[in-house]
């Protein structure tokens, strides 16, 4: 199931992946590194600390 | 068969169905083709809803009036000049048919699709005794010839592909020309057909809808062969299970609008047959004889269950599989039961027990998409997770055999020292300062999970630890 996530995600070609759900993550991104795909995928929570920390 | 012989079989189908890249791509195929067609058939959500819970009440209704429903249909069929007859399990409905058979001095037997004679095996049973058998529909008639079971209650043979369907055809009737056209195949097997239908001597069909207001079977098909398995034979023998009963006449329309809608995405099936009684005087066709044999095989146990009951509900659709991510995956055969997918996943266990299927229940992602879909509504993720319980605890529920028959001490220890841990701070505070500051020595493999993914590693510091820093109060 992993599997056909990881070439969903690759058929987007999103530059980030963001979940709320700590299982997705771990399931999908530790399927991402094994395969030395450079996306990283990131909780929600991360993801907002990190934009509005932003100066941008 | 042992629990561990369960477990080792079933990761062994599980092991044969992903190695098959071909049949994973048809499946893929096949079931999003499939959600499409049933999505365009439903554009509008409120409506959708609307109409699962008028085909739940109508289920649910005829389910809570069962025995006056059943007792009706009974009389009014044999006032209808049908004969009806009752068995308790598969062994009795086998031989009820057979003896029906043997009465009549028939021979050859054309069948229509029916997932219930092949819950009972009716097949095997006929075959044992002489009765020569053959499957009408056109995907049975397949995997009748690679002496298979479905791998899909509506599409049986929908994990051949064209070229091994041209080849099976070829090997059984090797006077054919070779061909890998859908067209002329399908042309090929209807020529074949056709004869037998005209040879027969009785006719076996499944039942999708039984009206007690007015004794009419209904039979739900796109070939026309289940047309011609009740109308050409003599003898008409309709076998189904006693949950498919209905009120009333006009219960049918919506409930065969949302089976065909949800099964294969289409508004109506090419037939429709509605059988009320045998050939008449004056009339020109239709059998000289219709029998029907219903069959309870748990089925009155399974009501019993407050719960378990909503599974009777079913009019199998097979939605529940199109949508379900791990059949996907995975295939019919892999389950290694009569019904696959999540509705299998209920009610295999229900009828064969936990101890001998139950490993079933792990074949779940839990992710609900079989409960949004199911056109009455069962709650198949709370069922199955129900069952999956079940499996590894007593709570002498009673319904369902088996109960904590796949129960491992090893599981039933790593929870202890976790209730251990958790439950006491400042063994939990030890726990974790010992995962996040000693996260080196986290193991690099672990079992299955590191097969397709890397080890998860501990953060380097705990959530705790790091509020404390950052200086927030405790609590």
């Amino acid at each position: 199931m992993v599997h056909d996530k990881v070439e969903s995600l690759n058929a987007t070609q999103a530059e980030r992946v963001i979940s709320q759900d700590c299982g997705c993550l771990m399931n999908i991104g530790g399927a991402l590194e094994k395969q030395r795909h450079p996306v990283r995928p990131q909780h929600i929570a991360e993801f907002l600390l990190e934009r509005t920390r932003d100066d941008r | 068969m042992t629990i561990a012989e369960q477990s080792n079989a079933f990761q062994s189908r599980v092991e044969d169905a992903l190695s098959n890249e071909q049949a994973h791509r048809n499946f893929r195929s096949a079931m999003t083709m499939l959600m499409e067609k049933r999505a365009n058939q439903f554009p509008n959500d409120d409506e959708l809803l609307e109409k699962r819970q008028r085909a739940n009440a109508i289920r649910a209704h005829a389910l809570r009036h069962l025995p006056q429903l059943l007792e009706q249909l009974e009389q009014r069929l044999t006032e209808n000049g049908i004969q009806v007859h009752w068995a308790v399990d598969g062994e009795e409905t086998n031989q009820i048919i057979h003896q029906l058979l043997q009465r009549a001095g028939a021979k050859r037997v054309v069948k229509g699709k029916s997932m219930v004679s092949e819950e009972i095996d009716l097949n095997h049973y006929l075959q044992q005794r002489g009765i020569e058998i053959l499957e009408s529909d056109l995907g049975e008639f397949i995997i009748q010839l690679a002496e298979e079971p479905p791998s899909h209650i509506v599409m049986p043979a929908i994990h051949k592909s064209k070229k091994e369907i041209a080849a099976l055809l070829k090997q059984h009737f090797p006077e054919l020309d070779y061909s890998e056209d859908v067209d002329e195949l399908t042309q090929q097997a209807r020529q074949i057909l056709r004869n037998r239908f005209q040879q027969a001597d009785a006719g076996i069909t499944g039942v999708n809808f039984m009206v007690a207001e007015t004794g009419t079977l209904c039979l739900v098909e796109n070939e026309g062969n289940g047309r011609m398995s009740t109308t050409v034979p003599p003898l008409h023998i309709a076998v189904t299970g006693i949950e498919k009963v209905v009120e009333k006449l006009s219960d049918v329309p919506l409930l065969l609008e949302m089976l065909t809608k949800s099964a294969t995405g289409q508004p109506i099936t090419t037939y429709f047959n509605m059988v009320t009684h045998p050939r008449q005087g004056g009339e020109k066709d239709g059998p000289e004889s219709v029998h029907l044999v219903l069959l309870d095989n748990g089925r009155s146990r399974i009501r019993r269950d407050q719960e378990l009951l909503d599974t009777l509900r079913c009019i199998r659709c097979g939605s529940c599989i199109n949508h379900c991510p791990v059949y996907v995956q995975l295939g019919g055969h892999a389950y290694g039961t009569t019904y696959p997918g999540p509705i299998g996943t209920v009610l295999e266990p229900m009828r064969l027990g936990l101890d001998q299927v139950g490993v079933l229940t792990s074949a779940c992602s839990l992710c609900g998409a079989c409960g949004q879909v199911c056109p009455v509504q069962i709650p198949l993720p709370k069922l199955i997770n129900r069952l999956r319980a079940e499996s590894v605890s007593h709570q002498n529920r009673g319904a369902v055999k088996g109960e904590g028959s796949l129960r491992k001490r090893v599981e039933v220890w790593a929870w202890r020292i976790w209730k251990t841990i958790y439950t006491r701070p400042a063994l939990y505070a030890l726990f974790s300062w010992g995962a996040t500051h000693l996260r080196g020595m986290t193991p690099s493999r672990m079992g299955g999970w590191s097969r397709y993914r890397t080890v998860p590693k501990p953060a380097q510091r705990s959530l705790a630890e790091l509020s404390v820093q950052s200086g927030f109060e405790h609590e």
